[in-house]
């Protein structure tokens, strides 16, 4: 990362920093959740045969997987804020649009998985979210479900012409992708047809392999087909934005 | 001194006479003007809006079978799980579309214009009134469209009293638009606001029973979710759905929406008389 880009990380960091109470609440609101949708997960993997499971093996990697794609509206504001105070010009002028981009991704993805193990580790202590060995084959699986959603947010970005759209982008996709994943209800309880169009959706990968390490002991071996879709899937996400992406391109108010 | 005959026009205000502020548009004819200029913003972001009234169909039928499901578990007949479903996606949606008045509220802000309406003589609660009107008209619309196309897409049983739906919805509408008006009040940015209206419907669509079933909800949760609005509009709709009751038997439910209702418009009144917001932001 050249100067310029950390000087512009540092700065959108200071922007989060500034807005502490925002940041940590999208560390906060998923352990609602989490604390409501944990029974129904458990009643329904003891009904397949899963006895031990207390639904915290899914759910906890779901919402924390839901959450990283709903903060990106969060930091979107940032971005899109450059626009609204015509201030993009001026950022633009201090940097090549390469290094504004690598410094807005790099912060968004930093971001993203500082909440993912704030999330992951405070679920460990209050709904006894396994703390054992078998977390460490996650760790690949995470990170690239954290890649994953910082692209999704470039796509969006590029997409967007407006902060209410990227909004929309952020929270209406993050919410269909979850439930297309069986990140709100369980994979297995989801229609039929969902059910087979369910590999299209990122999060279907990240919950196949929690399944597979935490619920049937696959090992670290259960998680390296999802995690390099996963890696595929930021991929194409990052290359289609690149395709689309015009720095020049101004972005309009909330709702024009 | 003679005045220059350029001043020949100007008049002396007669002593004892008071100027009466500017005003742009009659008295009379204010409130509908403002209402039909949010009217033509909303019709501007109609991409976002479609899309919330899409979507909901969408989740109704990903969430169904696990309502289903629930029914099953505690041996009543499956049919009601398609109403349950949809109207805990009113009440998500519902929530998430209040990113409409607060993007309205605050784009006035970060442009002026609000501070130039009111030099122009219009009154704080016009211009707030004129949002809310819009808002609850959406409100209406995208329960409407929800729950009517809903029906025909996935209801294969019947849906019970229609008046006490109909009642019921439309006190959602309103409690949900009240709740739009504390949110903003409350939020001193956009990024805030946001934050509140897709975080909080989430929140509140899923602790009262609207994304997993109520019936598989910690106890803890079902006795916190009578906090909340929602929990009156989705039992309600579970008693007409599941139990067959009528409009008489969810009027308390129906009182509890409309008390939500005015104590958030008169909460959402004191708080956007003494509100503080961070500019731009």
């Amino acid at each position: 990362m050249s100067s310029r880009s950390a000087a512009l990380a540092r700065h959108q960091l200071r922007y989060l920093a500034n807005s502490a109470l925002l940041t940590a609440a999208y560390v906060v609101v998923p352990f609602v959740l989490i604390g409501y949708f944990r029974n129904a997960y458990s009643v329904y993997l003891q009904g397949q045969g899963y006895t031990g499971a207390t639904g915290a093996e899914l759910v906890v990697p779901g919402v924390a997987t839901l959450y990283s794609y709903l903060v990106l509206a969060h930091d979107g504001v940032f971005v899109f804020s450059e626009h609204l105070w015509n201030a993009w010009d001026r950022v633009r002028a201090i940097a090549t649009p390469t290094e504004v981009v690598v410094a807005k991704v790099a912060t968004t993805w930093l971001h993203i998985l500082v909440q993912t193990l704030a999330i992951f580790a405070g679920s460990m202590i209050i709904f006894g979210f396994p703390t054992d060995h078998r977390i460490l084959s996650l760790i690949p699986v995470m990170v690239a479900t954290v890649c994953v959603g910082a692209a999704w947010g470039c796509l969006g970005y590029v997409l967007s012409p407006t902060n209410a759209t990227f909004d929309a982008w952020c929270y209406g996709g993050g919410v269909m992708l979850a439930a297309i994943g069986g990140a709100i209800s369980p994979l297995g309880l989801l229609p039929e047809l969902i059910q087979n169009i369910a590999p299209v959706s990122p999060v279907y990968w990240t919950m196949k392999a929690v399944q597979a390490v935490l619920l049937d002991n696959d090992g670290f071996g259960g998680v390296v087909k999802p995690t390099l879709t996963l890696l595929g899937f930021a991929a194409v996400l990052m290359i289609v934005a690149g395709l689309f992406f015009d720095a020049g391109k101004r972005k309009a108010g909330r709702l024009r | 001194m003679s005045s220059p005959s350029g001043n020949a026009a100007l008049t002396v205000r007669p002593m004892g006479t008071e100027l009466s502020s500017p005003r742009l548009i009659s008295t009379r004819s204010t409130l509908a003007t403002l209402v039909r200029h949010e009217r033509r913003r909303a019709a501007r972001s109609w991409l976002p809006r479609i899309v919330f009234a899409v979507i909901p169909l969408w989740l109704a039928w990903f969430v169904k079978p696990a309502f289903a499901y629930a029914l099953a578990a505690r041996g009543a007949t499956t049919g009601a799980a398609s109403y349950q479903a949809l109207a805990g996606q009113v009440v998500m949606f519902g929530s998430i579309s209040l990113i409409f008045l607060g993007h309205s509220i605050f784009e006035d802000r970060d442009t002026h214009s609000d501070d130039r309406l009111r030099s122009g003589g219009v009154s704080r609660w016009e211009l707030t009134t004129s949002k809310l009107v819009v808002m609850l008209t959406h409100e209406v619309f995208l329960a409407a469209f929800v729950l009517i196309i809903g029906s025909l897409l996935f209801g294969a049983h019947s849906a019970g009293d229609l008046g006490a739906w109909v009642v019921l919805s439309a006190a959602w509408c309103l409690t949900c638009t009240a709740l739009g008006l504390v949110a903003v009040g409350l939020s001193r940015t956009a990024a805030g606001f946001t934050l509140v209206a897709y975080g909080g419907s989430l929140v509140l669509v899923a602790g009262t029973g609207g994304l997993a079933p109520y019936t598989l909800l910690p106890g803890w949760a079902r006795f916190l979710s009578r906090a909340f609005p929602s929990h009156w509009y989705l039992r309600g709709i579970d008693d007409v759905v599941v139990r067959r009751v009528t409009l008489t038997d969810v009027w308390p439910n129906v009182a509890a929406l409309l008390a939500c209702a005015v104590g958030g418009f008169a909460i959402g009144a004191v708080l956007m008389r003494y509100r503080r917001t961070e500019p731009h932001r």
